[in-house]
C-alpha cells in the first residue's frame, strides 16, 4: 500500500556469537543466533515476532535497538543507518520493555526516580515540572499519581510492567520494542496490560515490535507476524492471513500446538512435532526445519536453503513446498519419523496426535 | 464414589507463620482425584494451587488448622493423639531442674576450698542423668509422630510423586542423569541385583582417574601440546645435569605420563586382571630405582642392573598396548559373549600382537579405530622412554611423585565413585529413559542436566518419577517453562503414561489451554479456596462461577477475520487477586464480581451442585446460566474500574 511509511529496515542482519573453548585457544565455533534476517517495520504498525526459545527473537530485538553490535548486514532507521547514529539519539527514538519487570528496575530507587532517570540523562531538569511529568506518565499507564513514592517491590507484577512501560514512554519515543512483556503475568492481568498497550499505541501513534512466544497474544496485538526458526524468518504475513492460511509447515505445527481452552468439535487436530530445536551452533544444512518437517523431501530440503519469497501480497514464506490455503499437514506419517534424520541417534518415534 | 477416589482433600485450611503474623494461604479447599483420572487445578498465581499439592504430600512448611487429606482411605495429616499430661510436663521440667539446681551445686563442690570434690562430681552426673531421662520420655511421647514421618516417607515416591515447574532446579547439576535416577531407585528399593560384585566396582572406580587423565591429555589439543613441550624441556635439561631433575616441570611430566600408561592398560574393560597387574609396574620400577640408588657410588653397576628391567618393561608395554587395541577390535567384530571358551582362546592368541595383526582386517576398521592405533604408537614409545628416565631419578623425586600422584588421584577417586554404576542398573535406567521417548538414551545417561534441553530435562524428571511407579502423580506446572511444540510432546507423554499404567495425575497449571488438552475434570481455585469443580465439559463449555467465566473470557482468542471487527480491546476481570490476609465475611471474589450484592458481602457461598458432579461456589448461579450475559456484564463492570490503577477496592 502507498500510505505505508517505512520506519525500520533490516537487510540481511546477522549476529554470530563466538564460542571459545579455553583461555588461549582460538574461536571454536559460532552460535548463529540471527542468520540473515531481512525485515521492514512500517510506521504505526505492530509487528509480532514469534518463535520457540532459542530461535533468536530476543537477539534480533536487541540488534534493532543496537544494544549489541551486529556481525554483518545493516539496519536503517528512518533513512539513517543505525551504526552512524549517536547512541543517545537511538535511545531517544527507540525504547524497550523487558520481560521481567522486577529484574529491569533498580529495587533501591523509587518509581519517581526510575521514570525520571531517562529524562534527566537527556537534559531535563529535576524539579516540580518533573514531578508533574512523572505523574502524567503514571496516569497514562493506569497508575495513580501517588504511586511515584513507592518502591518496585510494593507493586504486583502487572503494576510493575505498567511502571516499566511508563519509563519507556518517558522520552516520547517513536518506537518501542516489547520483549515478552506479558509472559510473566497471569491471564487476567495480561489482558489488562495488552489493552493498555493497544490504547497507548492508538493515542500516541507508536510503532511496536512485539516479541513473544504466545501465539494468542500475537494474534491479538499485531498487524503483521514474523515466525522465526533457528535464526531465520520462515514466514511473514498479515496476522489474519497467517493464522488462516499458514504456508510454512512449522507455522502450521506451531498453530496447531496452541492449547485452546475449548472442548468438543472446536478443538484443532494437533500436530506433535518430534524432537527438539537443533542447536544454533551447528544448524542443519539446507532448510533448517527439515529435521522435524513432516513434508521434507530428501535431496531438496536437506540440500538447498529456501529463500524468503512472496507467495501472496505481503505473504512471504521460506519453504520449498509451501502449503496452499486450506491444505493440511499429514498427521500420521506411516511410522516414519517426521523429518530427515542423518543419524540414527536422533530418531524419535512418531507421536500420533 | 468413595471407592474409586484416590486422593480426597476436605475443608483444608492452612496458614503460614511469618514475622508479620500469620498468612492464611488456604481457606477452604475440597478436592478429589479419582483413580486413573487426570485432575486439573487451575488458578492465578497466589491462589494456593501449589500449597495444596505440597500439603497433600507433607512437604509444605505451613500449619494445618483444620481439614483432612485422605490418600486411598489413609489419613495424611498428622493429628496429635492425647498424651499423658504429667509425662509431658516432666519431660519439659527435668532439664531445667538439672541446669538450674544440680549443675551449680555440683560445681560449687568442685571448688578448691571444698573438701569433697567427689560429691560434686556425683551431683553433676545426677544432672546429666535427669536430662537423659527427659530425652527418653520425649522419645516415647513422640513415637506417633515418628511413625507418621515413616509413613509419609514411604508414601512419597512409592505412592505419590511430584514433578516441578522448573526441571533445572529440581535436578542436581553436579550429578549425571543416570546417577540421579539410580539414586531415586536405590532409595525406594527398585534396583535389580547387581551384575558386578562390589569389589569389582571399587577396582573400576580406582582405575578411572587414570582413564580420565589419559582422555584429557589426548582429547585436548592444547594440553597435549603443553605436555609434549614439557617433556621435551625435561629431556633437554636431564642431559645437562642431575640438579635440574627435581624441577616442577619434571615432576608433572613424569606423573602424567606414568598415570597415562596405567590408564592405557585400564582402557580395556574385559581383561581387568591384566590391567591390575600393570598397576604393579610403576611399583616395580620404584623398587628398582630405590634399590639401585642405595649406593650412589656404584653408578655404572646400577645401570647394568636396570637394563633387564627396562628391556622387559619396554617389551611388556609394546606387547600389551598393541594387543589391547587389536583385541578390542576383534572383540567387537566377532561379538563373542564373555563366557564363551572360544572367545578366551582367541583372546590368548590375540595378546600376541603380531599374530593378531594377521587376523584383523584393517580395511574393515572404522576410521576412528585406525586413528587410535596410529596415535598410540608414538605415545607408547614416549612412555617407554619416560620409564627409562624414571629409573635414574633420585629417590626423593620419586617419593615426591608418589605423594603427588596420591594427592591428585584421591579426590578423583572420590568423584569417580559417583560415576560408577553397575551395568545392570544402568540398563534399568536406560529402559526408563526409553519409556519417556528420549532419543538415544545410551548417550543421555552420562550427561549432566545443563547439557540437556528444557523438554529433555522435563522428560528426565518424568522418568525419575516413573522409576517408582507411583499411583498418583502431582505435576506442578510441568509445561509452563516449555515452548508450545515441546509442551505438546510432554502433555502427550503424560496422557500416554496414564493410559498405559493407570497413573492418576493431579495437574496444577494456570493455563486453561493445557487443562483442556489433558484433563478429565477440573477444579478452579481463587484466593485460597476452590470455587468451581466439575468435568472438563462442564467447566469449559458451561461455567457457572463468574470468576471462571471471566478467566475464560480474558484469554486472547484466535478468531477469523470476518468475526473480528478491527482490533477490539480484550475483555478483562477488573482488579487483582486480593492479599491473602484481607478478611472477607462473604465471597472472596465479590470486589471483582459484577453480580456482587449484600448477600455476597456478608455470607460465604457454599458449593452448590448446579448439575450432576458440577459444583460452583456462588450465590447467583441462577444469573450465570448463559455465559455471554456474564461476559457483557463484566465488560460494563470493568469500565467502573478505569483510572483506579488496578487496585482492589473492598466495597
Amino acid at each position: 500500500m502507498s500510505d505505508r511509511e517505512i520506519l525500520i529496515e533490516l537487510n540481511e542482519v546477522k549476529k554470530w556469537f563466538p564460542i571459545k573453548s579455553g583461555l588461549l585457544s582460538p574461536v571454536k565455533n559460532f552460535v548463529h543466533a540471527v542468520d540473515g534476517v531481512s525485515l521492514v517495520v512500517d510506521k504505526g504498525e505492530t509487528l509480532g515476532i514469534v518463535g520457540e526459545s532459542g530461535c533468536g527473537k530476543t537477539t534480533l530485538g536487541r540488534l534493532i535497538l543496537s544494544l549489541i553490535p551486529i556481525t554483518s548486514g545493516s539496519i536503517i532507521y528512518d533513512g539513517v543507518e543505525l551504526r552512524k547514529m549517536k547512541n543517545k539519539d537511538i535511545r531517544r527514538k527507540m525504547q524497550i520493555v523487558f520481560q521481567d519487570p522486577g529484574g529491569s528496575m533498580n529495587p533501591r530507587m523509587t518509581v519517581r526516580s526510575i521514570i525520571s532517570e531517562p529524562l534527566i540523562v537527556n537534559g531535563y531538569s529535576d524539579g516540580a515540572e518533573m514531578t508533574k511529568k512523572v505523574g502524567n506518565l503514571l496516569e497514562s499507564v493506569g497508575l495513580k499519581r501517588n504511586h511515584m513514592t513507592r518502591f518496585p517491590h510494593e507493586f504486583s507484577g502487572g503494576q510493575k510492567q505498567r511502571v516499566a512501560l511508563a519509563r519507556a514512554l518517558a522520552l516520547e519515543p517513536e518506537f518501542i520494542l516489547l520483549d515478552e512483556p506479558t509472559s510473566a503475568l497471569d491471564v487476567s492481568v495480561q489482558a489488562q496490560v495488552l489493552n493498555l498497550l493497544d490504547e497507548i499505541q492508538r493515542e500516541r501513534g507508536l510503532t511496536f515490535v512485539f516479541i513473544t512466544h504466545s501465539l494468542n497474544v500475537v494474534h491479538h496485538i499485531s498487524d503483521r507476524v514474523a515466525v522465526m526458526y533457528l535464526g531465520k524468518i520462515v514466514e511473514l504475513a498479515e496476522t489474519d492471513n497467517l493464522f488462516e492460511s499458514p504456508a510454512h509447515p512449522y507455522t502450521h505445527a506451531l498453530l496447531s500446538a496452541i492449547p485452546e481452552p475449548t472442548v468438543g468439535q472446536d478443538r484443532n487436530e494437533r500436530i506433535v512435532l518430534s524432537g527438539d530445536v537443533p542447536s544454533p551452533a551447528d544448524p542443519p544444512s539446507g532448510c533448517r526445519f527439515h529435521t522435524r518437517c513432516p513434508i521434507a523431501k530428501i535431496g531438496v530440503c536437506d540440500v538447498d536453503e529456501p529463500e524468503l519469497v512472496n507467495i501472496d501480497s505481503g505473504h512471504k514464506v521460506a519453504c520449498h513446498f509451501p502449503l496452499a490455503p486450506g491444505e493440511k499437514l499429514p498427521l500420521i506419517n506411516n511410522g516414519i519419523p517426521y523429518g530427515i534424520h542423518p543419524q540414527s541417534s536422533t530418531n524419535a518415534s512418531v507421536q500420533e496426535p | 464414589m468413595s471407592e474409586d477416589s484416590l486422593l480426597k482433600i476436605q475443608n483444608l485450611k492452612v496458614h503460614f507463620d511469618t514475622l508479620e503474623g500469620p498468612v492464611e494461604a488456604l481457606h477452604d479447599v475440597n478436592l478429589e482425584v479419582k483413580k486413573g483420572q487426570i485432575m486439573g487445578v487451575v488458578g492465578e498465581s497466589g491462589c494456593g494451587k501449589s500449597v495444596t499439592s505440597l500439603t497433600s504430600i507433607g512437604l509444605a512448611t505451613c500449619i494445618v488448622d483444620e481439614g483432612s487429606i485422605k490418600y486411598d482411605g489413609k489419613e495424611m495429616i498428622f493429628h496429635e493423639s492425647d498424651k499423658n499430661n504429667s509425662l509431658v510436663f516432666l519431660s519439659k521440667i527435668l532439664p531445667y531442674i538439672a541446669v538450674l539446681i544440680f549443675f551449680p551445686v555440683g560445681f560449687v563442690y568442685l571448688m578448691p576450698f571444698m573438701n569433697d570434690p567427689l560429691l560434686g562430681f556425683q551431683i553433676i552426673m545426677l544432672g546429666f542423668g535427669l536430662i537423659i531421662i527427659s530425652l527418653i520420655i520425649k522419645y516415647f511421647i513422640h513415637s506417633d509422630l515418628r511413625e507418621h514421618g515413616k509413613f509419609m516417607r514411604f508414601i512419597r515416591g512409592n505412592e505419590i510423586s511430584m514433578i516441578f515447574q522448573e526441571p533445572m532446579t529440581a535436578l542436581n547439576p553436579l550429578y549425571t542423569v543416570e546417577k540421579q535416577i539410580y539414586e531415586v531407585m536405590k532409595t525406594h528399593n527398585r534396583l535389580v541385583d547387581s551384575r558386578l560384585s562390589q569389589y569389582d566396582r571399587i577396582f573400576s572406580s580406582l582405575k578411572s582417574p587414570f582413564r580420565f587423565m589419559y582422555n584429557w591429555i589426548l582429547s585436548d589439543r592444547f594440553s597435549s601440546i603443553f605436555f609434549s613441550i614439557l617433556l621435551l624441556t625435561y629431556l633437554l635439561t636431564s642431559c645437562m645435569g642431575p640438579n635440574l631433575i627435581s624441577s616442577w616441570g619434571t615432576r608433572f611430566v613424569v606423573i602424567f605420563y606414568a598415570s597415562a600408561e596405567v590408564s592405557i592398560s585400564c582402557t580395556n574393560y574385559t581383561d581387568e586382571l591384566i590391567s591390575y597387574c600393570f598397576l604393579l609396574i610403576p611399583f616395580g620400577i620404584l623398587r628398582a630405582s630405590i634399590k639401585s640408588s642405595m649406593d650412589r657410588k656404584e653408578d655404572f653397576r646400577k645401570m647394568l642392573v636396570s637394563i633387564p628391567y627396562v628391556s622387559v618393561i619396554l617389551l611388556l608395554i609394546l606387547w600389551y598396548d598393541s594387543s589391547l587395541f587389536l583385541g578390542d577390535l576383534w572383540h567387537e567384530e566377532l561379538e563373542i559373549s564373555d563366557n564363551n571358551w572360544v572367545h578366551s582362546a582367541f583372546m590368548i592368541a590375540f595378546y600376541f600382537p603380531i599374530i593378531s595383526s594377521l587376523f584383523v582386517d584393517f580395511s574393515r576398521l572404522e576410521e576412528v579405530h585406525r586413528f587410535l592405533i596410529i596415535r598410540s604408537i608414538p605415545f607408547t614409545f614416549t612412555l617407554a622412554l619416560t620409564y627409562a628416565i624414571l629409573l635414574w631419578t633420585p629417590n626423593q623425586v620419586v617419593g615426591t611423585i608418589v605423594a603427588l600422584v596420591m594427592v591428585i588421584s584421591i579426590p578423583c577417586m572420590i568423584l569417580i565413585d559417583y560415576l560408577q554404576l553397575d551395568p545392570a542398573h544402568r540398563g534399568q535406567v536406560v529402559k526408563i529413559l526409553e519409556d519417556v521417548q528420549i532419543p538415544n538414551p545410551g548417550a543421555v545417561i552420562t550427561m549432566y542436566p545443563h547439557e540437556l534441553s528444557g523438554g529433555m530435562r522435563q522428560r528426565v524428571m518424568i522418568a525419575m518419577m516413573m522409576s517408582c511407579e507411583p499411583k498418583l502423580l502431582i505435576a506442578d506446572e510441568p509445561t509452563t517453562a516449555l515452548d508450545v511444540t515441546i509442551q505438546a510432546q510432554i502433555l502427550h507423554l503424560m496422557r500416554d503414561l496414564r493410559d498405559r499404567k493407570g497413573t492418576s495425575i493431579m495437574l496444577i497449571t494456570h493455563d486453561l489451554g493445557v487443562i483442556a488438552e489433558l484433563c478429565d475434570s477440573v477444579s478452579v481455585m481463587y484466593a485460597g479456596s476452590v470455587v468451581e469443580t466439575g468435568t472438563i465439559e462442564d467447566i469449559l463449555a458451561n461455567p457457572r462461577m463468574p470468576y471462571t467465566i471471566g478467566l475464560l473470557h480474558s484469554i486472547p482468542k484466535i478468531v477469523h477475520s470476518d468475526e473480528r471487527e478491527g482490533r477490539t480491546s480484550l475483555p478483562i476481570i477488573p482488579g487483582q487477586v486480593p492479599d491473602p490476609n484481607t478478611h472477607f465475611d462473604g465471597c472472596r471474589f465479590h470486589p471483582r464480581c459484577p453480580f456482587a450484592d449484600d448477600l455476597c458481602r456478608s455470607i460465604r457461598p457454599e458449593m452448590i451442585e448446579v448439575s450432576e458432579g458440577h459444583y460452583a461456589a456462588c450465590h447467583h448461579t441462577d444469573l450465570t446460566i448463559i455465559s455471554e450475559d456474564v461476559e457483557s456484564s463484566f465488560d460494563i463492570f470493568s469500565k467502573e474500574f478505569e483510572g483506579v490503577g488496578g487496585e482492589v477496592i473492598v466495597r
